[in-house]
């Protein structure tokens, strides 16, 4: 049942800048399974998006390098694929929402151009006519306006981006994303940009076209509570590594990181009194060319002992399926 | 009015005149001089030494409302009340007078401190207005420096030396300098990480409670809000749709928007995704708002009325005050 989909194994990803050496990740691993909602969470800089750049093979190079790890997708290492073999499968197999749909669909063509460039792709794939002219395009792209939620599918396609709000956008994408029917699709922060209410048709319209199509997600999100609506296991990240992962309902219910303990307190309550001071994280994010020796948290952290700045802490199992970067028993 | 009002808008309005604003509507009608009706009508109050949230979606005139009540947009008409004075039509040499008493805080502390000042320039900025003591605008900036959790030796760095919290933190040091009465706070915490929300927050409450001063907070996470504030008004395409104090309206909300607004935060407990509920369509444009009352495009308890005959602010429960013909929880 739990085949897995996508496997990132000891991954690490430096970039090479004016201002020293970033290590973005550090010899992560994480496994996406077949129909799973993987949510991955932590705060900015701590290597969220890289994860994600480096799956779809668009870290910027030449800065970006990868000195260590394995990216398995279909039993194949992604890392070994050419720039024409990874074409093959970008867009198709594996495809990506990112936050601001603005910035990622091309003002110059209709969303129906758009959208109907993964559609051709697929129909070629099945081997039928693809041609724009076979009505069989324009057809799919329609019903996928549809699916999306969109009101008048039919003009809506011979409309350009800007004509759109930004949850119209972000509905686009997520049909682009989905026409083709990928195994996996990356959700980069997708609906950080848009108002809450805007959030919550947004989240039910992935989740259930996820599971319709039969893909995994791998969603990026710095908001712990949105990652809680859609995961069904969940990640957390801190300065390029993992630091916990767990069912959904453990991360919340059952925190074992220190830093996930913190992270899940320093947010005001329902049931928090008014104006009660809250409980806060000391320091802030390291900066990535200076991540700090042992467990990058220990300097944040209230259970810091001595051995906590000395060796980095593996990614260990300590229930079934719950694991933590931390030696503290 | 009671004499511990610090603060009154009556009626206040904001318009813009949509830039060259010339083109075909949907209907294909062509379209000139239209106005954006970015606050339509807003009466508030704040008390001393309180906090009043303002939550709203985008587009809803949250930021508008708060430039118009210091007076860096003049509102279209309504007028505007500090101390108990009108300030709506005060010259600017005499609203000079009263500005150190209104400060503001803004979203990006990367985009609003001046990259070429240093932090002790910053801060005494707002200063020199007050005073030309330079002993007396040292002694002052250093004080807000630590009282914000800097230490001194950072005095002499530049911003781009400070990271995002602290710039927060600084912008906070520069808006306290005056000893303010009254601090906007325009989303303070939003670009800010999750660990460093809870310091910034926690700071404002420390300061609220040493200085006396009262926020206007703007936000549109409602959970922080709920958090922070007193009393909370919920804005809706520039009109305020319910105002109340926080634990009536969070808990019994009698408009549908607040109602829906606040369904739909997500929590972070996975078992309580049922729970949020869905508004359908998207907020109209502030161009050509609906008629009668605004939600009711969206809203599922509108009738022929709502289209018709805009509800009017009214006081339901004691100091709770909803524009609906059709209140919940009444």
């Amino acid at each position: 049942m739990t085949h897995p989909v996508l496997e990132v194994h000891d991954l690490s990803v430096v970039f090479e800048t004016f201002e020293g050496r970033y290590s973005a990740l550090n010899s992560i691993d994480v496994t996406i399974n077949e129909s799973e909602v993987m949510g991955l969470v932590g705060e900015s800089g701590c290597g969220k998006s890289t994860l994600a750049l480096a799956v779809m093979g668009l870290l910027p190079r030449p800065h970006a390098k990868v000195p260590s790890g394995s990216i398995t997708f279909r039993g194949k290492n992604l890392l070994s694929y050419t720039e024409k073999e990874m074409e093959q499968v970008r867009g198709t197999d594996i495809s990506m929402i990112f936050q601001e749909p603005l910035t990622s669909l091309d003002p110059l063509f209709t969303i129906g151009d758009q959208l109907s460039e993964t559609i051709q792709i697929k129909l070629q794939r099945a081997g039928g006519n693809a041609g724009w002219n076979s009505g069989k395009v324009k057809a799919e792209v329609v019903n996928w306006m549809k699916r999306v939620g969109l009101a008048d599918p039919e003009s809506a396609i011979e409309r350009y981006p800007h004509e759109f709000s930004g949850g119209m956008r972000q509905r686009v994408m997520i049909a682009m994303a989905l026409a083709a029917e990928p195994q996996l699709m990356l959700a980069d922060e997708p609906t950080s940009a848009l108002d809450v209410t805007t959030q919550v048709q947004i989240l039910r319209l992935v989740k259930s076209l996820v599971s319709q199509v039969r893909a995994s997600v791998l969603f990026i999100s710095h908001d712990l509570a949105v990652v809680a609506q859609i995961a069904d296991r969940v990640a957390v990240m801190y300065a390029g590594i993992i630091v916990e992962e767990a069912s959904v309902n453990e991360i919340f219910e059952n925190p074992l990181h220190p830093y996930t303990q913190a992270l899940l307190s320093s947010f005001p309550k329902e049931k928090s009194i008014k104006k009660s001071r809250l409980e806060i994280i000391r320091g802030s994010v390291p900066n990535l060319t200076h991540i700090p020796p042992g467990c990058p948290f220990h300097p944040r952290c209230q259970l810091m002992k001595e051995g906590c700045s000395m060796a980095r802490p593996e990614l260990r199992e300590i229930s079934p399926g719950h694991k933590i970067a931390c030696d503290r028993p | 009015m009671s004499n511990t009002g610090l603060l009154r808008l009556e009626g206040i309005v904001t318009h813009f005149p949509a830039k060259g604003a010339m083109f075909y509507s949907e209907s294909g009608a062509l379209v000139t001089g239209t106005i954006i009706h970015a606050v339509d009508g807003v009466d508030l109050s704040l008390d001393r030494n309180t906090t009043l949230g303002i939550v709203g979606e985008s587009g809803c005139g949250k930021t508008t409302l708060a430039k118009t009540i210091l007076l860096l947009i003049k509102p279209t008409s309504g007028r505007l009340y500090f101390e108990g004075r009108e300030i709506t039509n005060l010259s600017y040499a005499d609203l000079a007078k009263i500005r150190p008493n209104l400060q503001m805080i803004f979203q990006d502390p990367f985009s609003s401190l001046d990259p070429r000042m240093r932090a002790k320039d910053i801060i005494a900025e707002p200063l020199t207005v007050v005073t030309n003591d330079r002993e007396k605008v040292k002694k002052r900036v250093l004080e807000v420096f630590e009282q914000v959790g800097l230490t001194a030796d950072q005095l002499n760095r530049f911003p781009n030396e400070f990271s995002g919290g602290q710039r927060q933190r600084i912008s906070i040091a520069r808006a306290l300098a005056t000893k303010p009465k009254l601090v906007i706070l325009d989303e303070p915490t939003s670009a800010l990480d999750a660990s460093i929300q809870a310091q910034i927050l926690n700071l404002l409450l420390d300061i609220q409670e040493q200085y006396k001063v009262s926020y206007l907070f703007i936000s549109h996470n409602v959970s922080v809000v709920r958090h922070m504030s007193d009393r909370i008004a919920v804005m809706y395409l520039g009109k305020v749709v319910e105002e109340g104090p926080v634990e009536d309206l969070m808990s019994k909300p009698k408009h549908p928007y607040t109602s829906a607004l606040i369904s739909s935060i997500p929590k972070p407990n996975p078992k309580a995704r049922r729970e949020m509920a869905e508004i359908r369509g998207e907020t109209p444009s502030p161009i050509n708002p609906p008629s009668g009352c605004r939600y009711h495009t969206r809203c599922p308890f509108a009738t022929k009325l709502c289209s018709d005959k805009e509800p009017q602010l009214q006081e339901l429960e004691s100091a709770h005050l909803v524009a609906c013909h059709y209140p919940l929880n009444a």
